[in-house]
């Protein structure tokens, strides 16, 4: 009767899922990665110890990919922050209305990411596209967005960047809200100016969500797959071709399941990097919370 | 002076609206287009509305009909299963201090891995198991999501009630379990529906897991509409009134939870 109740019995159905769907397949796609598994034999391949990695490490593709990706990552997120912390900074110095505005600048991230690659796939037709249609009718500019390498990869980050910068306004947004309005009230009174305010006031007691939303963005887009993949397929060429869509390609179209194994692994140690790195940087100096 | 700052304001801010939003607009739009005037390679703005696309997108060729219900059927079964083990795990994990800490990183973790880690092992397992293209695969596909979500985003919400509530119903002899369901689970139900609704909307838009784990009976309507624009023929009018009808109930949706909006997509690290 006087036995203690630690609670466990109430955590165990949700441990025993994330067990199931998450630890397992986990552990399973470890043992794969070093294994020689194809669609012969997907789970009893030949131990190949690090031959699976090794074997990426001498892969052009997978360098292509990882440089695709990250080139991808670094203009989405650059565009995204700047872009939504912007938007955030005019919606917060509206007099009335703020919430209706922030409303109506949060409905592009609610869209399936598929949809919105959709409804660019059509309005970046060459022949009847919306966007090269209206670049040659009003500036007279022949555009073809899907055609070159980098122009590819381009009109894939507008794409992601027309989705996810409301995702930043929406977390900036309800900072700024949250701050007390006295530092910045002050600054102005003493006439520093808005913008001089913003940047020695605002900015840096900003520092601590910067870095949360700059993960946030890290880890998704470096995730991205669905626009992509429905739009250009990972071309021209592989200059779309992401390590999500490598990924992809090595698991279903070559079969290659211990080297996609191998693969995943390899994103998640460099999503893991690249995320602790900047939360390092971005979080440590702060002392206001 | 300062009126016409204001003026300048709102202008700017109603123009980036409509700039952020324009390939939503476009899309609704273009599903009322007849398909002569979406191929039409000019600016033309003006066109006679059908519902031509709307009809077409439910006939025999296209089967929208199944992919929506699919959808609906895996979105809220998924959500019901993540909620209903969530809300103890978070009860237990905010509770009782010793196990907080361990438990709670491993779940935030999962987040932080990219679904694709995920995605070539339980293709496998189902697989094997003999659970490609049913709804319960994709269903339990989900909970490497929902479960984590409903996890984070409740936990803000539970650690806003104050333990002295819990403490005098303990005095009075009530279990933990009458805790739960007779104090905890009314106060939190806000917590509740807004994470029904995120959970909902992530299983919705879910397109990467469908792609692999579903072929044929359980596809959903993301998969279905990515097969309407790789094949042959490109029915751009009936593709726009398909991406219509499965934006409007999520862009609904967001504005009923705008509120906690925040938290949710942020885990709870941001309130």
């Amino acid at each position: 009767m006087a036995k203690r109740d630690n609670g466990w019995r109430f955590v165990i159905p949700a441990v025993v899922v994330l067990a199931a769907v998450v630890a397992f397949p986990f552990g399973f796609s470890l043992y794969i990665s070093f294994t020689e598994s194809t669609a012969y034999s997907i789970y009893n391949g030949r131990f190949l110890l690090l031959d699976n990695y090794l074997g990426l490490f001498k892969d052009i593709k997978f360098w292509d990919s990882l440089r695709v990706s990250s080139l991808y990552v670094a203009l989405a997120v650059g565009i995204e922050m700047v872009g939504g912390f912007f938007l955030a900074l005019l919606v917060d110095s509206l007099p009335k209305f703020k919430k209706l505005f922030m409303v109506l600048f949060i409905l592009p991230m609610m869209v399936a990411p598929l949809v919105y690659g959709i409804i660019f796939k059509l309005m970046y037709n060459s022949i009847y596209g919306f966007i090269p249609v209206f670049f040659r009718d009003v500036f007279g500019i022949e555009i073809t967005p899907l055609n070159k390498p980098f122009a590819a990869l381009f009109s894939m980050v507008v794409v992601d960047a027309f989705q996810w910068t409301s995702f930043v306004f929406l977390v900036f947004f309800s900072a700024l809200q949250a701050l007390p309005r006295e530092p910045l009230e002050a600054s102005l009174i003493d006439g520093a100016g808005y913008w001089k305010s913003v940047w020695y006031v605002t900015l840096p007691l900003l520092r601590p969500v910067t870095a949360v939303i700059l993960i946030f963005r890290i880890m998704d887009s470096f995730k991205v797959f669905d626009q992509i993949f429905v739009i250009t397929g990972g071309g021209p060429g592989a200059a779309t071709t992401t390590m999500s869509l490598y990924t992809y390609f090595l698991m279903f179209t070559r079969y290659n399941f211990g080297k996609a194994a191998a693969l995943t692994i390899i994103i998640l140690i460099t999503v893991t990097l690249i995320t602790r790195f900047a939360f390092n940087a971005l979080y440590k100096e702060v002392s206001y919370q | 002076m300062k009126r016409k700052r204001h003026v300048i304001l709102y202008t700017i801010a109603v123009l980036i609206v409509l700039l952020a939003n324009f390939p939503i607009i476009f899309i609704v739009f273009t599903s009322f287009k007849p398909l002569v005037d979406i191929m039409q390679p000019s600016l033309n703005l003006s066109f006679t509305p059908t519902l031509d696309n709307y009809k077409a997108l439910f006939s025999e060729s296209f089967d929208f009909g199944k992919y929506i219900v699919n959808s609906i059927v895996i979105a809220t079964l998924s959500t019901v299963i993540g909620v209903s083990v969530s809300i103890p795990a978070v009860y237990g994990i905010s509770r009782f201090g010793e196990m907080k800490k361990g438990v709670a990183f491993w779940i935030l973790s999962i987040r932080m891995v990219p679904p694709i880690v995920f995605a070539l092992p339980l293709f496998l397992i189902l697989r094997l198991v003999g659970l490609i293209d049913s709804s319960l695969g994709l269903i339990l596909v989900y909970l490497t999501t929902t479960v984590p979500l409903s996890v984070w985003v409740l936990n803000t919400f539970l650690s806003e009630i104050p333990k002295s509530l819990e403490e005098s119903a303990m005095l009075d002899g009530a279990s933990r379990s009458r805790i739960l369901l007779r104090i905890i689970l009314p106060l939190i139900k806000p917590g509740i529906v807004a994470v029904f609704i995120l959970n909902f909307i992530f299983s919705w838009n879910e397109f990467f897991f469908a792609l692999l784990m579903t072929q044929d009976k359980a596809v959903t309507f993301t998969v279905g509409m990515a097969r309407f624009v790789t094949g042959y023929s490109i029915y751009w009018g009936s593709i726009a009134a398909a991406a219509t009808i499965s934006m409007v109930p999520m862009l609904i949706m967001t504005i009923l939870v705008q509120k906690y909006l925040v938290r949710g997509l942020t885990f709870g690290a941001v309130k």
